[in-house]
Protein backbone atom coordinates (compact mmCIF):
# COMPACT_ATOMS: atom_id res chain seq x y z
CA UNK A 1 0.00 0.00 0.00
CA UNK A 2 3.00 2.40 0.80
CA UNK A 3 4.77 1.44 -2.62
CA UNK A 4 1.60 2.02 -4.39
CA UNK A 5 0.97 5.01 -2.53
CA UNK A 6 4.41 5.83 -3.39
CA UNK A 7 4.61 5.50 -6.74
CA UNK A 8 1.18 7.33 -7.07
CA UNK A 9 2.85 10.55 -5.41
CA UNK A 10 6.29 9.97 -7.98
CA UNK A 11 4.06 9.16 -10.77
CA UNK A 12 2.13 12.16 -10.38
CA UNK A 13 5.20 14.72 -9.92
CA UNK A 14 7.26 13.06 -12.24
CA UNK A 15 7.83 9.96 -14.71
CA UNK A 16 9.26 7.65 -11.91
CA UNK A 17 11.06 5.15 -14.02
CA UNK A 18 13.18 7.95 -15.40
CA UNK A 19 14.01 9.02 -12.19
CA UNK A 20 14.89 5.66 -10.44
CA UNK A 21 16.60 4.67 -13.69
CA UNK A 22 18.98 7.12 -14.41
CA UNK A 23 21.01 7.37 -11.47
CA UNK A 24 22.66 3.90 -12.56
CA UNK A 25 24.10 5.43 -15.66
CA UNK A 26 25.82 8.60 -13.73
CA UNK A 27 27.91 6.30 -11.93
CA UNK A 28 29.81 5.58 -15.35
CA UNK A 29 30.84 9.78 -15.63
CA UNK A 30 33.37 11.79 -14.16
CA UNK A 31 32.46 15.31 -12.98
CA UNK A 32 33.82 16.78 -16.00
CA UNK A 33 31.63 14.74 -18.42
CA UNK A 34 28.32 14.41 -16.45
CA UNK A 35 26.93 17.45 -17.50
CA UNK A 36 26.74 17.04 -21.48
CA UNK A 37 25.25 13.20 -20.42
CA UNK A 38 22.77 14.45 -18.05
CA UNK A 39 21.94 18.75 -19.31
CA UNK A 40 18.93 17.26 -21.65
CA UNK A 41 17.23 15.51 -18.48
CA UNK A 42 17.71 18.86 -16.56
CA UNK A 43 16.15 21.05 -19.67
CA UNK A 44 13.39 18.76 -19.70
CA UNK A 45 12.80 18.88 -16.07
CA UNK A 46 12.87 22.65 -16.34
CA UNK A 47 10.66 22.69 -19.93
CA UNK A 48 8.04 20.80 -17.18
CA UNK A 49 7.91 22.97 -14.64
CA UNK A 50 7.82 25.87 -16.47
CA UNK A 51 5.04 24.55 -18.87
CA UNK A 52 1.07 24.60 -17.88
CA UNK A 53 1.06 27.68 -15.76
CA UNK A 54 -2.05 29.39 -17.74
CA UNK A 55 -4.51 28.40 -20.25
CA UNK A 56 -5.49 32.41 -20.75
CA UNK A 57 -4.45 35.54 -19.50
CA UNK A 58 -7.70 36.47 -17.52
CA UNK A 59 -7.31 37.24 -14.34
CA UNK A 60 -9.93 37.93 -11.73
CA UNK A 61 -11.09 41.10 -10.98
CA UNK A 62 -12.46 39.87 -7.42
CA UNK A 63 -12.09 36.59 -5.98
CA UNK A 64 -11.23 33.33 -7.88
CA UNK A 65 -9.63 29.67 -7.21
CA UNK A 66 -8.93 27.01 -9.31
CA UNK A 67 -7.43 23.12 -9.01
CA UNK A 68 -5.55 22.14 -12.27
CA UNK A 69 -4.07 18.77 -13.19
CA UNK A 70 -1.76 19.21 -16.46
CA UNK A 71 -0.07 16.98 -18.34
CA UNK A 72 3.16 17.11 -20.36
CA UNK A 73 4.72 15.80 -23.08
CA UNK A 74 7.92 16.42 -23.69
CA UNK A 75 9.81 16.07 -27.28
CA UNK A 76 13.59 15.33 -26.96
CA UNK A 77 15.57 16.85 -30.08
CA UNK A 78 17.83 14.64 -31.75
CA UNK A 79 20.55 17.37 -30.75
CA UNK A 80 19.60 16.29 -27.26
CA UNK A 81 20.24 12.35 -28.53
CA UNK A 82 23.88 12.06 -29.05
CA UNK A 83 27.51 14.39 -27.72
CA UNK A 84 31.05 14.01 -28.55
CA UNK A 85 33.18 12.86 -25.02
CA UNK A 86 35.68 14.76 -24.31
CA UNK A 87 38.13 11.82 -24.73
CA UNK A 88 41.80 11.98 -23.02
CA UNK A 89 44.80 12.21 -25.16
CA UNK A 90 45.36 9.03 -27.77
CA UNK A 91 41.53 8.52 -28.36
CA UNK A 92 39.67 9.21 -31.51
CA UNK A 93 35.65 10.20 -30.70
CA UNK A 94 35.19 9.53 -34.19
CA UNK A 95 31.32 8.26 -32.77
CA UNK A 96 29.24 9.67 -31.05
CA UNK A 97 27.56 8.57 -27.58
CA UNK A 98 24.64 8.48 -26.06
CA UNK A 99 22.76 11.49 -23.44
CA UNK A 100 20.38 10.23 -20.74
CA UNK A 101 18.04 10.43 -24.01
CA UNK A 102 20.17 8.49 -26.15
CA UNK A 103 20.45 4.91 -27.56
CA UNK A 104 24.11 2.86 -27.22
CA UNK A 105 26.49 3.89 -25.24
CA UNK A 106 30.05 3.88 -27.25
CA UNK A 107 32.81 2.34 -26.21
CA UNK A 108 36.28 3.90 -27.24
CA UNK A 109 40.29 2.61 -27.35
CA UNK A 110 43.33 4.09 -26.83
CA UNK A 111 46.42 4.34 -24.56
CA UNK A 112 44.94 3.90 -20.75
CA UNK A 113 42.23 0.88 -22.38
CA UNK A 114 38.73 0.94 -22.86
CA UNK A 115 36.68 3.87 -22.21
CA UNK A 116 33.06 2.99 -21.64
CA UNK A 117 29.84 5.20 -21.93
CA UNK A 118 26.36 4.09 -20.73
CA UNK A 119 23.40 3.41 -22.95
CA UNK A 120 20.43 6.65 -22.33
CA UNK A 121 16.90 5.31 -21.91
CA UNK A 122 16.30 5.62 -25.92
CA UNK A 123 13.01 8.07 -25.33
CA UNK A 124 12.54 10.98 -28.15
CA UNK A 125 9.60 12.31 -25.32
CA UNK A 126 8.69 12.38 -21.92
CA UNK A 127 5.12 12.57 -20.10
CA UNK A 128 5.13 14.54 -17.18
CA UNK A 129 1.70 15.37 -14.32
CA UNK A 130 2.03 18.03 -11.99
CA UNK A 131 -1.05 19.17 -9.74
CA UNK A 132 -1.50 22.77 -8.89
CA UNK A 133 -3.84 25.39 -7.59
CA UNK A 134 -3.99 28.68 -7.83
CA UNK A 135 -5.48 31.80 -6.12
CA UNK A 136 -6.83 35.37 -7.56
CA UNK A 137 -7.46 38.04 -6.35
CA UNK A 138 -7.80 41.99 -7.91
CA UNK A 139 -6.21 40.92 -11.07
CA UNK A 140 -3.32 38.74 -9.03
CA UNK A 141 -2.81 35.05 -9.10
CA UNK A 142 -0.95 33.08 -7.09
CA UNK A 143 -0.27 29.90 -8.50
CA UNK A 144 1.31 26.71 -6.02
CA UNK A 145 2.61 23.57 -6.59
CA UNK A 146 3.85 21.07 -3.72
CA UNK A 147 4.76 18.05 -2.23
CA UNK A 148 5.30 17.68 1.14
CA UNK A 149 9.06 15.58 1.41
CA UNK A 150 8.29 11.72 1.29
CA UNK A 151 10.61 9.18 2.49
CA UNK A 152 11.86 6.94 -0.55
CA UNK A 153 12.52 3.92 1.13
CA UNK A 154 14.65 3.24 4.13
CA UNK A 155 17.39 5.38 2.74
CA UNK A 156 17.62 9.30 4.04
CA UNK A 157 16.47 10.19 0.39
CA UNK A 158 13.25 11.96 0.30
CA UNK A 159 11.35 13.57 -2.54
CA UNK A 160 9.92 16.90 -2.20
CA UNK A 161 8.72 19.86 -4.44
CA UNK A 162 7.41 23.35 -4.13
CA UNK A 163 6.20 25.69 -6.81
CA UNK A 164 5.06 29.53 -7.37
CA UNK A 165 4.09 31.63 -9.48
CA UNK A 166 2.78 35.44 -9.73
CA UNK A 167 0.58 36.50 -12.38
CA UNK A 168 -0.32 39.77 -12.97
CA UNK A 169 -3.06 41.25 -15.42
CA UNK A 170 -2.20 44.17 -17.20
CA UNK A 171 -4.83 44.48 -19.19
CA UNK A 172 -6.85 45.72 -16.11
CA UNK A 173 -4.74 49.24 -16.49
CA UNK A 174 -5.51 49.37 -20.14
CA UNK A 175 -9.21 49.93 -21.16
CA UNK A 176 -11.15 48.95 -24.01
CA UNK A 177 -7.45 46.39 -24.94
CA UNK A 178 -9.48 43.74 -27.17
CA UNK A 179 -7.51 40.55 -25.74
CA UNK A 180 -6.00 39.80 -22.05
CA UNK A 181 -2.78 40.35 -21.49
CA UNK A 182 -0.81 39.25 -18.63
CA UNK A 183 2.69 38.91 -17.23
CA UNK A 184 4.00 35.88 -14.78
CA UNK A 185 6.87 34.96 -12.41
CA UNK A 186 7.52 31.12 -12.04
CA UNK A 187 9.75 29.68 -9.36
CA UNK A 188 9.77 26.09 -8.97
CA UNK A 189 11.99 23.42 -7.22
CA UNK A 190 12.56 19.76 -6.58
CA UNK A 191 14.35 17.61 -4.70
CA UNK A 192 15.53 14.72 -3.74
CA UNK A 193 17.65 15.09 -0.93
CA UNK A 194 21.19 13.41 -1.98
CA UNK A 195 20.53 12.85 -5.48
CA UNK A 196 19.01 16.12 -7.05
CA UNK A 197 17.52 19.22 -6.82
CA UNK A 198 16.29 21.19 -10.03
CA UNK A 199 14.81 24.67 -9.81
CA UNK A 200 13.31 26.03 -12.76
CA UNK A 201 12.62 30.01 -13.25
CA UNK A 202 10.78 31.52 -15.75
CA UNK A 203 9.25 35.10 -16.88
CA UNK A 204 6.45 34.97 -19.25
CA UNK A 205 4.17 37.64 -20.62
CA UNK A 206 0.76 36.22 -22.79
CA UNK A 207 -1.85 37.07 -24.14
CA UNK A 208 -5.55 35.76 -24.46
CA UNK A 209 -8.81 36.91 -26.58
CA UNK A 210 -11.94 34.35 -25.48
CA UNK A 211 -14.82 33.49 -28.18
CA UNK A 212 -17.92 32.40 -26.22
CA UNK A 213 -16.56 29.33 -24.54
CA UNK A 214 -13.32 29.26 -26.56
CA UNK A 215 -10.13 30.70 -25.50
CA UNK A 216 -7.18 31.57 -27.62
CA UNK A 217 -3.77 32.38 -25.70
CA UNK A 218 -0.40 32.40 -26.64
CA UNK A 219 3.07 34.04 -24.99
CA UNK A 220 6.53 34.44 -24.76
CA UNK A 221 8.45 32.93 -22.19
CA UNK A 222 11.90 33.42 -21.01
CA UNK A 223 12.56 30.60 -18.27
CA UNK A 224 16.43 28.70 -17.27
CA UNK A 225 16.82 25.63 -15.23
CA UNK A 226 19.95 24.63 -12.99
CA UNK A 227 20.23 20.79 -11.96
CA UNK A 228 22.32 19.91 -9.01
CA UNK A 229 23.67 16.47 -9.22
CA UNK A 230 25.17 13.79 -6.03
CA UNK A 231 25.94 10.61 -7.33
CA UNK A 232 28.97 8.33 -6.89
CA UNK A 233 31.25 7.85 -9.97
CA UNK A 234 32.26 4.25 -9.88
CA UNK A 235 35.18 4.14 -12.81
CA UNK A 236 33.96 1.02 -14.85
CA UNK A 237 36.57 1.91 -17.13
CA UNK A 238 39.55 1.48 -14.41
CA UNK A 239 40.78 4.47 -15.82
CA UNK A 240 44.42 5.37 -13.84
CA UNK A 241 44.55 8.21 -11.74
CA UNK A 242 40.73 8.20 -11.08
CA UNK A 243 39.21 6.99 -7.94
CA UNK A 244 35.77 6.44 -7.54
CA UNK A 245 33.64 8.49 -4.90
CA UNK A 246 30.73 11.29 -4.75
CA UNK A 247 30.63 13.81 -7.25
CA UNK A 248 29.02 16.85 -6.93
CA UNK A 249 28.18 19.39 -9.57
CA UNK A 250 25.90 22.15 -11.03
CA UNK A 251 24.09 21.83 -14.74
CA UNK A 252 22.60 24.73 -16.38
CA UNK A 253 19.70 23.25 -18.50
CA UNK A 254 19.66 24.53 -22.15
CA UNK A 255 16.42 26.33 -21.54
CA UNK A 256 16.11 30.22 -22.31
CA UNK A 257 13.27 31.29 -24.70
CA UNK A 258 9.86 29.90 -25.25
CA UNK A 259 6.60 30.35 -27.47
CA UNK A 260 3.72 29.08 -26.53
CA UNK A 261 -0.03 29.09 -28.49
CA UNK A 262 -2.63 27.09 -27.26
CA UNK A 263 -6.57 27.33 -27.02
CA UNK A 264 -9.07 26.69 -24.16
CA UNK A 265 -12.88 25.90 -23.26
CA UNK A 266 -14.67 26.21 -20.50
CA UNK A 267 -18.07 24.69 -19.64
CA UNK A 268 -19.31 25.86 -16.24
CA UNK A 269 -16.37 25.55 -13.46
CA UNK A 270 -14.54 23.01 -15.96
CA UNK A 271 -11.63 24.15 -18.33
CA UNK A 272 -9.99 22.06 -20.95
CA UNK A 273 -7.01 23.62 -22.79
CA UNK A 274 -4.11 22.31 -24.87
CA UNK A 275 -1.00 24.10 -26.25
CA UNK A 276 1.94 23.59 -28.04
CA UNK A 277 5.33 25.41 -26.84
CA UNK A 278 8.56 25.82 -28.94
CA UNK A 279 11.73 26.27 -26.84
CA UNK A 280 14.68 24.12 -26.06
CA UNK A 281 13.19 21.35 -26.54
CA UNK A 282 8.96 21.37 -27.51
CA UNK A 283 6.00 21.27 -25.29
CA UNK A 284 2.71 19.48 -25.89
CA UNK A 285 0.72 20.28 -23.22
CA UNK A 286 -3.27 20.08 -21.50
CA UNK A 287 -4.98 20.20 -18.69
CA UNK A 288 -8.06 20.12 -17.40
CA UNK A 289 -8.85 22.56 -14.30
CA UNK A 290 -11.89 22.95 -12.30
CA UNK A 291 -12.31 26.72 -11.76
CA UNK A 292 -13.96 28.67 -8.89
CA UNK B 1 -16.75 15.58 -8.27
CA UNK B 2 -14.36 13.87 -5.77
CA UNK B 3 -15.36 11.09 -8.11
CA UNK B 4 -14.39 12.23 -11.35
CA UNK B 5 -11.58 13.63 -10.07
CA UNK B 6 -10.50 10.45 -9.05
CA UNK B 7 -10.44 9.34 -12.13
CA UNK B 8 -8.79 11.77 -14.09
CA UNK B 9 -5.72 11.22 -11.81
CA UNK B 10 -6.25 7.06 -12.22
CA UNK B 11 -6.50 8.06 -16.49
CA UNK B 12 -3.37 10.00 -16.07
CA UNK B 13 -1.76 7.08 -14.38
CA UNK B 14 -2.34 4.30 -16.24
CA UNK B 15 -1.39 6.53 -19.44
CA UNK B 16 1.82 7.00 -18.21
CA UNK B 17 2.77 4.00 -16.59
CA UNK B 18 1.24 2.01 -20.27
CA UNK B 19 3.71 4.64 -21.82
CA UNK B 20 6.50 3.57 -19.55
CA UNK B 21 6.15 0.21 -18.75
CA UNK B 22 6.26 -0.99 -22.66
CA UNK B 23 9.85 -0.03 -22.25
CA UNK B 24 12.36 -2.72 -22.36
CA UNK B 25 14.85 -0.07 -21.23
CA UNK B 26 13.74 1.01 -18.09
CA UNK B 27 14.12 -3.50 -17.46
CA UNK B 28 17.25 -3.61 -18.69
CA UNK B 29 20.55 -2.38 -18.75
CA UNK B 30 23.01 -2.78 -21.76
CA UNK B 31 26.98 -1.77 -20.95
CA UNK B 32 30.27 -2.14 -21.69
CA UNK B 33 32.52 -4.02 -19.09
CA UNK B 34 36.63 -3.27 -19.93
CA UNK B 35 38.35 -6.05 -17.88
CA UNK B 36 42.19 -5.75 -18.40
CA UNK B 37 44.84 -7.99 -17.07
CA UNK B 38 48.70 -8.45 -17.45
CA UNK B 39 51.13 -11.32 -18.08
CA UNK B 40 54.84 -11.43 -17.80
CA UNK B 41 57.56 -13.72 -19.58
CA UNK B 42 60.27 -14.00 -18.59
CA UNK B 43 62.50 -17.05 -19.74
CA UNK B 44 66.48 -17.48 -19.67
CA UNK B 45 65.85 -20.93 -21.43
CA UNK B 46 63.39 -21.58 -23.91
CA UNK B 47 60.18 -19.14 -25.53
CA UNK B 48 59.46 -16.54 -23.04
CA UNK B 49 55.96 -18.05 -21.63
CA UNK B 50 53.53 -16.61 -18.99
CA UNK B 51 50.32 -16.50 -17.51
CA UNK B 52 47.51 -14.61 -15.72
CA UNK B 53 44.14 -15.60 -14.54
CA UNK B 54 41.17 -13.38 -14.23
CA UNK B 55 37.68 -13.59 -12.50
CA UNK B 56 34.78 -11.45 -13.62
CA UNK B 57 34.02 -11.75 -9.70
CA UNK B 58 37.08 -8.97 -8.99
CA UNK B 59 35.73 -6.39 -11.49
CA UNK B 60 33.75 -3.85 -9.28
CA UNK B 61 31.05 -3.32 -11.87
CA UNK B 62 30.35 -6.87 -12.71
CA UNK B 63 29.80 -7.14 -9.08
CA UNK B 64 27.46 -4.35 -8.39
CA UNK B 65 25.45 -6.41 -11.14
CA UNK B 66 26.31 -9.54 -10.56
CA UNK B 67 23.57 -10.49 -9.56
CA UNK B 68 21.29 -9.30 -12.28
CA UNK B 69 23.08 -9.96 -15.18
CA UNK B 70 20.92 -11.53 -18.19
CA UNK B 71 24.04 -12.21 -20.35
CA UNK B 72 27.84 -10.65 -20.97
CA UNK B 73 29.50 -11.35 -24.89
CA UNK B 74 32.58 -10.54 -25.68
CA UNK B 75 32.98 -7.40 -27.86
CA UNK B 76 36.88 -6.66 -28.63
CA UNK B 77 40.15 -7.31 -27.27
CA UNK B 78 43.88 -5.89 -27.79
CA UNK B 79 47.32 -6.50 -26.63
CA UNK B 80 49.08 -3.86 -25.19
CA UNK B 81 53.03 -4.24 -24.96
CA UNK B 82 54.12 -3.06 -21.16
CA UNK B 83 57.92 -4.05 -21.20
CA UNK B 84 59.97 -6.18 -23.33
CA UNK B 85 63.57 -7.01 -23.67
CA UNK B 86 65.67 -7.18 -25.86
CA UNK B 87 63.69 -4.74 -28.07
CA UNK B 88 64.24 -5.84 -30.95
CA UNK B 89 62.91 -9.39 -29.62
CA UNK B 90 60.47 -11.02 -32.45
CA UNK B 91 58.70 -14.16 -33.36
CA UNK B 92 55.53 -16.06 -33.61
CA UNK B 93 53.19 -14.76 -30.49
CA UNK B 94 50.76 -17.17 -29.05
CA UNK B 95 47.84 -16.08 -26.80
CA UNK B 96 45.79 -18.68 -25.33
CA UNK B 97 42.52 -18.71 -23.17
CA UNK B 98 41.27 -21.46 -21.06
CA UNK B 99 38.51 -21.64 -18.44
CA UNK B 100 39.65 -21.60 -15.22
CA UNK B 101 38.17 -22.94 -11.61
CA UNK B 102 39.35 -20.67 -8.99
CA UNK B 103 37.66 -23.44 -6.44
CA UNK B 104 39.99 -26.43 -7.57
CA UNK B 105 42.84 -24.13 -9.41
CA UNK B 106 42.65 -26.26 -12.38
CA UNK B 107 42.98 -24.73 -15.83
CA UNK B 108 39.68 -25.67 -18.02
CA UNK B 109 39.04 -26.21 -21.60
CA UNK B 110 41.23 -24.31 -24.23
CA UNK B 111 38.50 -21.38 -25.63
CA UNK B 112 40.97 -20.13 -28.30
CA UNK B 113 44.57 -20.45 -29.50
CA UNK B 114 45.74 -17.00 -31.85
CA UNK B 115 48.54 -16.86 -33.70
CA UNK B 116 50.86 -13.98 -35.08
CA UNK B 117 53.29 -15.23 -37.09
CA UNK B 118 57.02 -12.58 -37.21
CA UNK B 119 55.66 -10.61 -33.87
CA UNK B 120 57.44 -7.91 -32.75
CA UNK B 121 56.06 -6.67 -29.32
CA UNK B 122 58.20 -3.13 -29.01
CA UNK B 123 55.79 -2.20 -31.62
CA UNK B 124 52.77 -2.82 -30.13
CA UNK B 125 52.83 -0.19 -27.17
CA UNK B 126 49.67 1.56 -25.83
CA UNK B 127 49.77 3.97 -28.91
CA UNK B 128 49.99 1.22 -31.30
CA UNK B 129 47.73 -1.70 -29.83
CA UNK B 130 47.74 -5.17 -31.30
CA UNK B 131 44.18 -6.16 -31.64
CA UNK B 132 43.19 -9.49 -31.50
CA UNK B 133 41.14 -10.82 -34.72
CA UNK B 134 38.93 -13.66 -33.58
CA UNK B 135 37.10 -16.09 -35.66
CA UNK B 136 33.43 -16.13 -34.96
CA UNK B 137 33.57 -19.73 -33.30
CA UNK B 138 36.29 -18.48 -31.41
CA UNK B 139 34.05 -15.73 -29.96
CA UNK B 140 31.08 -18.10 -29.99
CA UNK B 141 33.50 -20.38 -27.43
CA UNK B 142 34.10 -17.48 -25.15
CA UNK B 143 30.38 -16.32 -25.38
CA UNK B 144 29.04 -19.75 -24.45
CA UNK B 145 31.75 -20.01 -21.79
CA UNK B 146 31.09 -16.88 -20.11
CA UNK B 147 27.07 -17.86 -20.42
CA UNK B 148 27.62 -21.67 -18.71
CA UNK B 149 31.21 -21.57 -17.55
CA UNK B 150 33.05 -20.58 -14.34
CA UNK B 151 33.68 -16.65 -15.51
CA UNK B 152 37.24 -17.30 -14.59
CA UNK B 153 40.40 -17.40 -17.56
CA UNK B 154 43.69 -18.68 -17.43
CA UNK B 155 45.54 -16.33 -20.22
CA UNK B 156 48.76 -17.75 -21.41
CA UNK B 157 51.17 -15.71 -23.50
CA UNK B 158 53.96 -16.92 -25.36
CA UNK B 159 56.30 -15.53 -28.07
CA UNK B 160 58.15 -18.16 -30.22
CA UNK B 161 61.83 -16.98 -30.62
CA UNK B 162 64.60 -17.41 -32.69
CA UNK B 163 67.23 -17.36 -29.80
CA UNK B 164 65.52 -19.14 -26.91
CA UNK B 165 68.53 -19.73 -24.81
CA UNK B 166 68.87 -15.81 -23.63
CA UNK B 167 67.34 -13.43 -21.03
CA UNK B 168 64.08 -12.93 -22.98
CA UNK B 169 61.34 -10.84 -21.66
CA UNK B 170 57.61 -9.77 -22.41
CA UNK B 171 55.36 -8.13 -20.29
CA UNK B 172 51.43 -7.50 -21.97
CA UNK B 173 48.44 -6.16 -20.47
CA UNK B 174 45.37 -7.90 -22.44
CA UNK B 175 42.23 -5.01 -23.07
CA UNK B 176 39.20 -6.60 -23.34
CA UNK B 177 35.72 -5.44 -23.90
CA UNK B 178 32.52 -7.29 -22.62
CA UNK B 179 29.20 -6.14 -23.76
CA UNK B 180 26.58 -6.92 -20.42
CA UNK B 181 22.78 -6.92 -20.23
CA UNK B 182 22.03 -6.68 -16.55
CA UNK B 183 18.53 -6.43 -15.25
CA UNK B 184 17.12 -3.42 -13.62
CA UNK B 185 15.61 -4.19 -10.15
Amino acid sequence: MKKGFLLLIIYLFLSAPVMAQVEDRFGFFTESEISEYARPFGTTLGMAFNSGSYHSAYVSEFFGFSISFKGMYIFIPDDDLTFTPNLPQGYDAEQQTATIYGNEGAAYYGPQGFIVYPQGINETSIPVVLPQITGSFMGTEIMLRYLPGISLGSGEEELSMFGIGVKHSISRYIPLLPVDVAVQFLYNNLEITGVMDITAIAFNAHAGKSFGLFTLYGGLQYEASTFDLEYEFRNPSNLPGLQPGIVKVSIDGDNNFRGTFGGSVKLAVIALNIDYSLGAQSVLSGGLTFEF
Amino acid sequence: MKKFIKSYLTAFIVLIAVIMNGCDIFENFQFGLPVRFEIEALTTAGNPLGSQTFCFESNDTYQQYEDDINSINFVAAYIVTLDVFPAALTGNAKLRLYEYNQTTQQVGKMLFEHTENNYTPAEHDSTNAYKLNLTADQIAAINQSLLTGPKCFYGEYEVEVASPNVLNYVKVRIDALFNVDAKLD
